[in-house]
């Protein structure tokens, strides 16, 4: 029954998104989207999915979505809903999502059947990869080139995003919310997001935790120092933007090659040290990724029109 | 079977309350009364609700985290109501100016 709600209610926002024509509704259904999503995750069995995304499909990319609307321009947004409204295109658009959820059904309904049970060959090889968590011993143990090369593809896009953020002449806006009372509540939020961040990196390694969900909350605290005005340490610095970036990437490859000298594979972790191994390359990734994720925030240009979202908002 | 009895009838109410803020959030006709029935009903719809599953909470650990996420609720909505309001205040400010001009 709450299985049967949570899907109908899920078709519903994913269709309002798409359907409504207030950018603004828009984005706050899409940000309802994932947190409904998260809920199905949680229905599933799967907390860790769950935990991110809520963090990152509904928490960061909602606050960058909302941030790219302030930075929008009325005409031209209503010049991009008008070519949306294009019959070609969008019976095109109708086509080709017809099509993909035709194949998405043919692969459900004709779904091969798996030659090996993955999930009990996990369970079984659990014990060898120095971690508790079947999650986390896949993310990091026996898939860890997938997830290394997927941090690899999320510093590319920073850095190609940061790449047009500096080519442009206009320095970042000094957005900062002027209240007594955020900043008194920053002052015990802050020290509390952090303890939520560090937790959720330690327990990646019994339980549903992990670098991924410990940057999101990492990065969303930059955010929030960001737009209250805090200084951020290191924010105006280079240097340390760069090695922040690339600090995660470095330590999983430096660690992962460490046990090819005594002739190892490579992203072999170290022969008993593999639980240490990977919480070193994990804390490294957190920061690296919170990181990331920030300066993808940070990236967005000064706001040109930045009465539009305000103004969307009053007029709900 | 009383705490049983104690628990739906606080669950029931939290889920009550829930439903009157929405009901609030759709009705109301500006943002300020809004806020208002958002920040109010939903802390106390969440807390009846986590006071009605505490005791099934099992051990003191998830009890104190349950306490803890009713905590940080009540802080973020007062201050992110807190927040609205303020923004919207300053909409309103530069919309009255914009008129006398």
């Amino acid at each position: 029954m709450i299985d049967l709600l949570l899907a109908l209610a899920l078709l519903g926002t994913a269709t309002a998104v798409l359907l409504t024509r207030n950018l603004y509704r828009s984005v706050v259904l899409f940000i309802v989207f994932g947190l409904l999503m998260a809920l199905v995750w949680v229905r599933m069995q799967a907390p860790d999915l769950a935990l991110a995304e809520a963090a990152i499909g509904a928490g960061l990319t909602g606050v960058l979505l909302l941030d790219a609307l302030g930075h929008l321009n009325p005409q031209k947004a209503a010049a991009v809903r008008q070519k949306h409204q294009q019959p070609l295109l969008s019976g095109l658009a109708f086509l080709l999502a017809l099509g993909i959820t035709g194949l998405l059904w043919l692969a459900l309904v004709e779904s091969p059947d798996p030659g090996v049970q993955l999930s009990e060959v996990v369970v079984q090889q659990l014990s060898a990869s120095g971690v508790e968590h079947p999650v986390t011993a896949v993310l990091l143990s026996f898939r860890a080139y997938d997830t290394l090369l997927e941090v690899a593809v999320i510093l590319v896009a920073v850095v190609v995003s940061l790449a047009l953020r500096f080519s442009q002449a206009d320095q970042p806006a000094e957005t900062q919310v002027l209240s007594p009372l955020l900043h008194r509540m920053l002052i015990w939020l802050l020290p509390l997001m952090l303890l939520v961040s560090m937790y959720l990196l330690w327990i990646g390694s019994y339980r549903s935790g992990g670098a991924f969900q410990a940057a999101a909350v990492l990065a969303a605290l930059a955010v929030l120092m960001r737009m209250s005005g805090l200084k951020i340490p290191g924010h105006d610095d280079l240097r340390v933007l760069r090695l922040g970036l690339v600090l995660g990437l470095g330590l999983f490859l430096l660690v992962g090659s460490l046990s090819m000298i005594s002739g190892g594979a490579f992203l072999a972790w170290p022969q008993g040290w593999e639980g240490s191994a990977i919480l070193l390359v994990e804390a490294g990734l957190t920061f690296s990724l919170g990181a990331l994720l920030f300066s993808l925030f940070e990236a967005s240009p000064a706001p040109h029109q930045a009465r539009l979202s305000i103004g969307e908002v009053v007029r709900e | 079977m009383l705490l049983d009895t104690l628990r739906s009838l606080l669950l029931l109410s939290g889920a009550f309350f829930y439903l009157v803020g929405t009901l609030g959030l759709l009705r109301f006709p500006d943002a300020a009364t809004r806020i208002h029935a958002l920040t109010k009903v939903d802390n106390l719809g969440l807390g009846l609700i986590v006071l009605g599953l505490l005791p099934g909470a099992g051990s003191w650990p998830v009890a104190l985290k349950m306490i803890l996420i009713w905590l940080l609720a009540i802080a973020a909505a007062s201050l992110a109501g807190h927040l609205v309001i303020q923004a919207w205040n300053r909409v309103r400010e530069t919309q009255a100016e914009q008129k006398n001009d």
